[in-house]
């Protein structure tokens, strides 16, 4: 971590045109930016800590709900409208991160954390996207890809999107609203995130003097039968090694039901967080049999293209799609009961 | 006729005392290592390479000097003179120093993380910034940190005290011609210990006499070795050294052995002329401190179709570092496990870019067991017999390798009695048999075992006049409540109440203890308060008026009961007594040695019992149940014995679930240094956990009848959680750890 001077900010126009997210950087929880910052991968000169000047409160405004960017993954987590109408919202709140972190990590930070990806977090390290073409060696042989995408990496070796927030967002659509020093605009998050080109770590739309200040979700009826379906090697505060956010609007019952809305977004896998518009094709219209699921499942990953030792993200991935549809057609959105059950080995 | 005669506990011992330095430790009053108040002090940061083979053409550390704050720089062009002393390993630890290789002090490096300078500032974060801006050039050679790599592979010269090889008559026949075999591969991962508490080391030049005296605050399990070794590498007499260490936030064997920063923080003192304070940061334990070897074994066994085991091979490889060794004796339980008429126990290790592994908890047997303990359930579901009647059926008369009667192995009543607790008798053995929504689940045991030592130890007992008794030892605090549970033994043998009595550790000043390992601490220390109680009858004797009883009688007559000392009829109490002398003070010591080459073979036993869930669309895996049933000797401490076990069984999930050191090879570079992405288990991933034991003292391999608790609890986890997933889902894992990709189906 080398000095760096934190600016004082009394309102987010001050605070908006302080901040180049380069040299002056924007500090809100500090979960993902204080932890960069100690390993030298991000090295700031300033810092503006804005989280007094960002709106954290979540409305309901007609169908849809408004989330303030400085809201924090925990208050969002227990907003009474979140835990009774959005269940993939809330499950991929609290599955993510510690109690600790949530209730400091905000929403607009949260959907800025970095990859975990071990080049990109060491500095003294070559960047993986650097050391990829080796020859007539496999994809990645000899890199540690642990944390590398399978999803959208361009056949380069390059991170995954970590977070779990994003992955539900990005499935069900939801817009965010950018403020700039020269005026907001609305963006939706499926278009917010870049693949990377060459190196390990995704770009965004973010402009220099530009954040992220509330992030707007509409209710569908997909999204109140949803589910965060999470797979990671322990029961807790661990990234994701696959996850999928689902929502399936139904009509009629079981797998003669016709499936009139579904949504598809994958996390762990993609160098974003990656929405499946293949897999929503593959469902819409058709009965919810299992053959209908095995084939939306198969069309998500059909582009896959995993580095060597992450060939069992891509079964895997088929494998949480499917359990997920599955789940939401036989027996609806999970409680929190339920969802505990699933991370601790309960039927 | 047991080696120590017997003695009845009826006071203090066993029961359930809360540690005295619990309160200490939830109001922050503990003092651990960095946190002692030192005037003047400076702080260090080593500057690790980053390539993991070469030579180092240059150090540039102009800019770093430049920065604010910054006092000096070490490089091997000012490092303070001293003594290239041989390793622990090379002396069979008579010094406690980790490698030869010496903290900027090299031209050379030979792994990843090895110190080549270290920043010198007036403030933490000076340094810090200041190693970072410290530019150093190499010229890379060629490295290898991989062990399936096996160019370099040799024998180890000993494995505890044994030959790399041991062959009792033709195994390979005996295998070949037992109409049953299992013959298989474990490859473990290597895993790095992670302690909460940091490595760390304050070291202060002063002068005391007209000499130099070296006092150094450090994380160490072996305090008393530690004075040595610097003495030696300073060329000073030991007088001329202090080592405190008064609490350790974990060690798990991490800091048995003295790391490179604490040479460090000396040689930056020295050249500063100020006190320095180094402490290793999570990324730096990862190739500044030990670790783990990764370890391939193969083991093979031949049985006839009754069960009665022929043939046990058990071979493979570990790891050592380029120019220091360290020998992993991952087959050692195999030596005396179960009966078996041909016996080949066989390693190599191979030579990597790596610094030192080392001690982990319960070396030799956590990797080890977890092969055996694999193949005899892999044995067992081949001879379609139960498990736990196999292990009996192979049950040893004596110690297979060297034909001592066991000390006391309560092994078929650690297995029998915890299979009743378990309720192991109504479980259905076909796998598959058992489902709880998507999850399959299944239940596994296996053997635990781990020897039963002592390290050579010196003890001073106090008697003091206002009925207080108190214990100096140089031991050390490792968290498990050492301090309590001797005070609870030296009560019971005074016959007082365990509130009088109090103990002083961690402090070189204090007569010499043993190095906290091998799970030696108990019995070594305890051992030599039973030999200073002796001693204390012969010096109450001495000082006993001429016309007392207690002069008149022998040390075997003489007994201290109930605070009082006592031959037949007559008894004085302790005060009285003192009082009657005119001693404020009385005062004996007492010593055990290195417990070796005694008339019986020394282990403690235990049967580890699982209960596991297992969704294989997933490979996810969730511990439901665990208990362990263990057989010990004599608990000192009810309430700390059990924490112990717990913790080594709940190290055990992390041990066969999660915990793996990740490479790239190709840099020569460990990948996933930090406790996001090493993972141990979190509290969620803990089931409900019972612990039980046999409360049956061993007087033949213990002074107290107690042989330690610290290791064995992890030993056989991890192949009981491996037997558990192949009765959940019929699929046999022979690598650890056992992540989602091995599972999935």
């Amino acid at each position: 971590m080398i000095p760096f001077e934190l600016v004082p900010v009394t309102s987010l126009d001050q605070a908006l045109s302080n901040i180049d997210h380069a040299s002056s950087m924007a500090l809100a929880g500090g979960t993902t930016m204080l932890d960069l910052m100690k390993l030298n991968v991000l090295t700031p000169n300033r810092l503006v800590h804005v989280t007094k000047q960002m709106d954290s409160m979540v409305r309901l405004v007609g169908d849809a709900l408004s989330i303030g960017a400085g809201c924090t993954m925990a208050d969002l987590a227990d907003n009474t409208n979140v835990v009774e109408k959005l269940p993939a919202l809330r499950q991929s709140l609290i599955l993510a991160a510690s109690p600790q972190i949530r209730n400091m990590a905000t929403i607009g930070g949260n959907l800025l954390q970095r990859t975990r990806s071990t080049y990109y977090r060491h500095r003294d390290m070559p960047d993986d996207a650097v050391v990829a073409g080796d020859g007539e060696k496999k994809f990645g042989a000899g890199v540690d890809t642990s944390c590398l995408a399978v999803l959208g990496n361009g056949g380069k070796l390059v991170g995954t999107y970590p977070g779990d927030l994003a992955v539900t967002l990005i499935a069900f659509d939801a817009q965010v609203s950018l403020q700039s020093d020269t005026g907001t605009r609305s963006v939706a998050l499926r278009d917010f995130y870049q693949e990377p080109d060459g190196q390990s770590q995704y770009t965004t739309v973010l402009q220099p003097h530009e954040l992220i200040t509330s992030v707007n979700l509409a209710i569908t009826a997909a999204l109140r039968n949803s589910l965060y379906l999470k797979i990671r090697e322990r029961s807790s505060y661990a990234f994701a090694l696959a996850s999928t956010a689902i929502g399936l609007e139904l009509s009629g019952r079981g797998s003669s039901a016709k499936i009139v809305a579904a949504n598809v977004g994958l996390g762990g896998l993609g160098s974003i967080p990656w929405h499946s518009v293949e897999a929503e094709q593959a469902l819409v219209g058709q009965f919810a049999t299992d053959a209908t699921f095995q084939a939306a499942a198969e069309v998500a990953l059909a582009a896959a293209n995993p580095p060597v030792g992450l060939e069992f993200k891509v079964p895997l991935a088929k494998r949480i799609v499917v359990r997920a549809l599955k789940t939401l057609r036989d027996q609806g959105p999970l409680t929190d009961q339920q969802l505990w059950a699933m991370q601790h080995g309960r039927g | 006729m047991t080696t120590y005669t017997p003695i009845q506990f009826t006071g203090p011992v066993g029961r359930s005392i809360v540690r005295t330095s619990g309160r200490e430790k939830v109001t922050g009053t503990a003092t651990f290592t960095t946190e002692w108040p030192i005037e003047n002090l400076l702080y260090a940061v080593a500057v690790p390479s980053t390539i993991a083979h070469g030579k180092i053409v240059s150090i540039d550390t102009d800019a770093a000097l430049k920065m604010a704050g910054v006092r000096a720089m070490l490089t091997p062009d000012n490092v303070p003179s001293f003594i290239r002393v041989k390793s622990g390993a090379e002396t069979n630890f008579a010094t406690s120093i980790s490698s030869i290789l010496y903290p900027a002090a090299e031209q050379e490096v030979f792994y990843a993380g090895q110190y080549v300078a270290a920043a010198i500032a007036e403030s933490f974060e000076a340094a810090r910034d200041a190693a970072l801006a410290v530019k150093v050039v190499y010229e890379p050679l060629p490295h290898n940190t991989n062990i399936d790599v096996w160019a370099q592979s040799e024998r180890p010269k000993n494995l505890q005290g044994e030959p790399a090889v041991i062959e009792i008559k033709d195994a390979d026949a005996e295998l070949k011609a037992s109409p049953v075999v299992v013959d298989n591969q474990y490859p473990l991962m290597g895993n790095h210990h992670n302690p909460i508490e940091p490595h760390a080391a304050i070291a202060i030049w002063s002068s005391k006499d007209d000499k130099p005296f070296l006092t150094v605050y450090e994380t160490s399990q072996s305090v008393a070795i530690a004075r040595l070794s610097y003495a030696k590498v300073f060329n000073l007499n030991p007088k001329q050294v202090r080592v405190v260490c008064k609490y350790i936030g974990g060690a798990f064997g991490s800091k048995g052995l003295m790391w490179p920063h604490a040479l460090l923080a000396c040689f930056c003192a020295k050249l500063t002329g100020q006190p320095v304070k180094v402490v290793v940061s999570r990324e730096q334990m990862y190739g500044g401190t030990g670790h783990r070897t990764p370890i391939r074994q193969r083991v093979a066994i031949g049985a006839d179709r009754d069960g009665t085991i022929r043939a046990i091979i058990h071979s493979g490889n570990a790891t050592t570092a380029v120019r220091d060794t360290y020998e992993e004796a991952f087959t050692m339980a195999t030596r005396m496990m179960y009966q078996t008429t041909a016996l080949r126990l066989d390693q190599t290790q191979t030579r990597i870019n790596t610094q030192l592994p080392t001690f982990m908890r319960a070396p030799a047997e956590t990797p080890g067991m977890f092969a055996l303990e694999s193949a005899i359930d892999e044995l067992a579901v081949k001879l379609k017999l139960d498990p736990i009647e196999l292990r009996i059926k192979n049950e040893p008369a004596n110690d297979v390798h060297n034909d001592k009667p066991f000390s006391g192995r309560l092994l078929v009543q650690c297995l029998q009695q915890g299979a009743k607790q378990f309720g192991w008798a109504t479980r259905n053995p076909t796998p598959r048999s058992q489902r709880d929504g998507h999850w399959l689940i299944g239940q596994g045991v296996a053997a635990a075992t781990y020897p039963a030592l002592t390290m050579p130890t010196t003890v001073r007992l106090s008697l003091r006049s206002d009925g207080t008794a108190h214990i100096d030892c140089c031991t050390q605090e490792m968290g498990t409540g050492t301090a309590t549970a001797q005070s609870q033994l030296l009560a019971d043998l005074l016959g007082i109440p365990a509130e009088r009595v109090s103990m002083t550790l961690g402090d070189s000043d204090l007569p010499a203890g043993g190095v906290s390992g091998g799970s030696a601490t108990t019995a070594s220390v305890g051992g030599a308060i039973r030999d200073a109680i002796e001693n204390l009858k012969q010096r109450v004797i001495e000082l006993a008026p001429a016309d007392s009883f207690v002069k008149s009688a022998t040390k075997v007559q003489l007994k201290f009961r109930e605070g009082r000392i006592t031959h037949d009829a007559s008894s004085i109490s302790f005060t009285d007594f003192l009082a009657a002398t005119k001693q404020e003070v009385v005062t004996s010591e007492g010593k055990i040695g290195m417990s070796m080459g005694g008339p019986t073979s020394n282990h403690s036993f235990g049967a580890q019992f699982v209960e596991v869930a297992v969704d294989e669309d997933f490979g996810a895996v969730r511990l439901r149940r665990m208990l362990g049933c263990f057989a010990c000797g004599t608990i000192l401490n009810r309430r700390t014995g059990r924490s112990q076990f717990l913790g080594a069984m709940i190290m055990g999930i992390g041990h066969a679930l999660q915990e793996a050191t990740h490479w790239d090879h190709r840099l020569g570079r460990i990948t996933n240094d930090s406790l996001a992405e090493y993972l141990v288990p979190v509290n969620a991933d803990i089931p409900d956990i019972e612990v039980m034991w046999i409360d049956e003292p061993d007087f033949n391999a213990s002074a107290i009848g107690a042989k330690g608790i610290g290791e064995i609890g992890i030993t056989g986890v991890a192949a009981a959680v491996a037997n558990a997933i192949y009765h959940a889902t019929g699929k046999r894992i022979r690598s650890l750890p056992i992540t989602p990709e091995k599972v999935m189906a």
